[in-house]
């Protein structure tokens, strides 16, 4: 792939609810490069969820087309893979499986990619001891504070090493002591494993930090498409 | 013998006589109508446990949509949570059907306790849910298979078609 195409490529992205009579996405365009760490802010409504949750394959576009890492999101059939392999996502909320440790929330996605079981086990042990929480591996959510479990949710973001971390508010619930631990981490894994950050963020502090801040405003983006 | 039915039946002619334990039935249906009850019964239980079972499971996949939606975002396919859904009740079945036939056989015999239905009733374990049936019907018989359903067990003395 050439270095210079964009890692995500969206074009022309309209994606309704309520049977159309509401536009959360009024037609977005956007390019980001690989290794980019991009802030997306703007006002609550505008768009910003949907749009992290139409990169993450979680819904589908109603027009345009959305190119990830070579998947054509808008038109793809099966998107398993896609959602296993090639994205991480970190919600505002940490939507781990509470009945599981912090090990098997991190093992999740690595089921049917082929893995033994030892392999998936020595795999979250490593994740999680490079999200500070090595001796927390066998506690469950409900034990584990807010930050912690979202150091948990990126661990296992990062689980099938990705191309792509996207974050939907990730310290939006946290102080701001372990909302800057859970930003260091994301800037040293970007740092580390050159991936692609996608941050929504309402904390200007936070935006501050990325290489570009995309603004949206009422379903599109108020400043501009491409990489600064 | 047959003599002195003969001159009963001569004599009271609204009166039948019975000369052997078998002829039994031709003055007492009841005996075969309990065994049909038995049967319905059994039906009847086989039917409302199969709905429990399975409103329990509708049950379990509408309050773990969460649970569900979560591991479809992390890239599990809808067939590896149908797998998983499948196997969890495959192994809740087991464990239940183990303890619903311990409680089945604890309640069989609980029941002896009442005279009134120790005097009629005396416990089978195996039945027609049985490819073979286990031929118990001698007291005291060590040699018992677990019986298909808990209710199932109490079965009329003699009248068993097994
Ligand atoms: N599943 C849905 N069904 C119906 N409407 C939805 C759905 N998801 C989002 N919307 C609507 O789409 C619009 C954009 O929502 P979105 O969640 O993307 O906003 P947001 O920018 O993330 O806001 P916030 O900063 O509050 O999280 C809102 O008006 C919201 O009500
Ligand atoms: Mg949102």
């Amino acid at each position: 792939m050439n270095s210079d195409a964009p890692v995500i490529a969206i074009s022309g992205v309209v994606k309704t609810f309520e049977n159309g009579r509401l536009r959360a996405l009024d037609g977005v365009d956007l390019n980001v490069q690989k290794g980019e760490f991009v802030a997306i802010v703007g006002p609550s409504g505008c768009g910003k969820s949907t749009l992290l949750h139409l990169l993450a394959a979680l819904d589908r576009p109603d027009e345009g087309t959305i190119v990830v890492a070579g998947h054509d999101l808008a038109a793809a059939r099966r998107l398993n893979e896609y959602r296993a392999r090639d994205v991480g996502m970190v919600f505002q909320l940490d939507n781990l499986l509470p009945t599981l440790t912090a090990s098997e929330n991190v093992q999740v996605p690595m089921f049917g990619q082929g893995h033994s079981g030892r392999e998936r086990r020595r795999r979250a042990d490593e994740l999680l001891a490079m999200v500070g929480l090595a001796g927390r591996t066998r506690n469950r959510p409900p034990q584990l504070s807010g930050g912690e479990r979202q150091r948990v949710a990126i661990a296992r973001a990062l689980a099938n090493a990705p191309a792509i971390l996207l974050a939907d508010e990730p310290t939006g619930r946290l102080d701001s002591a372990s909302g800057r631990r859970v930003l260091e981490l994301l800037e040293q894994v970007r740092r580390e494993q050159g991936i692609t950050v996608i941050l929504v963020t309402h904390d200007p502090a936070i935006a501050a930090r990325a290489d570009r801040v995309v603004q949206m405003l009422d379903g599109r983006i108020a400043n501009g498409t491409g990489p600064a | 013998m047959n003599d002195v039915a003969s001159f009963i039946e001569e004599t009271f002619p609204n009166l039948v006589t019975i000369t052997s334990v078998g002829e039994l039935s031709k003055v007492d249906q009841g005996v075969e109508m309990m065994d049909a009850a038995n049967l319905a019964i059994s039906i009847l239980a086989v039917g409302i446990g199969a709905i429990g079972v399975m409103n329990t499971m509708v049950m379990s996949v509408f309050e773990r949509t969460r649970e569900i939606g979560i591991l479809r975002a992390v890239g599990w396919s809808g067939a590896r949570v149908l797998r998983m859904i499948i196997i969890e009740s495959l192994a809740l079945c087991l464990v239940a059907a183990g303890f619903g036939a311990a409680l089945g056989v604890a309640a069989s015999r609980a029941v002896l306790f009442v005279p009134a239905i120790r005097s009629l009733l005396e416990p089978v374990y195996g039945g027609y849910l049985h490819p073979r049936p286990c031929g118990c019907h001698r007291r005291g018989s060590r040699w018992r298979r677990l019986p298909g359903l808990p209710g199932r067990a109490a079965h009329p003395h003699g009248g068993s078609p097994l």
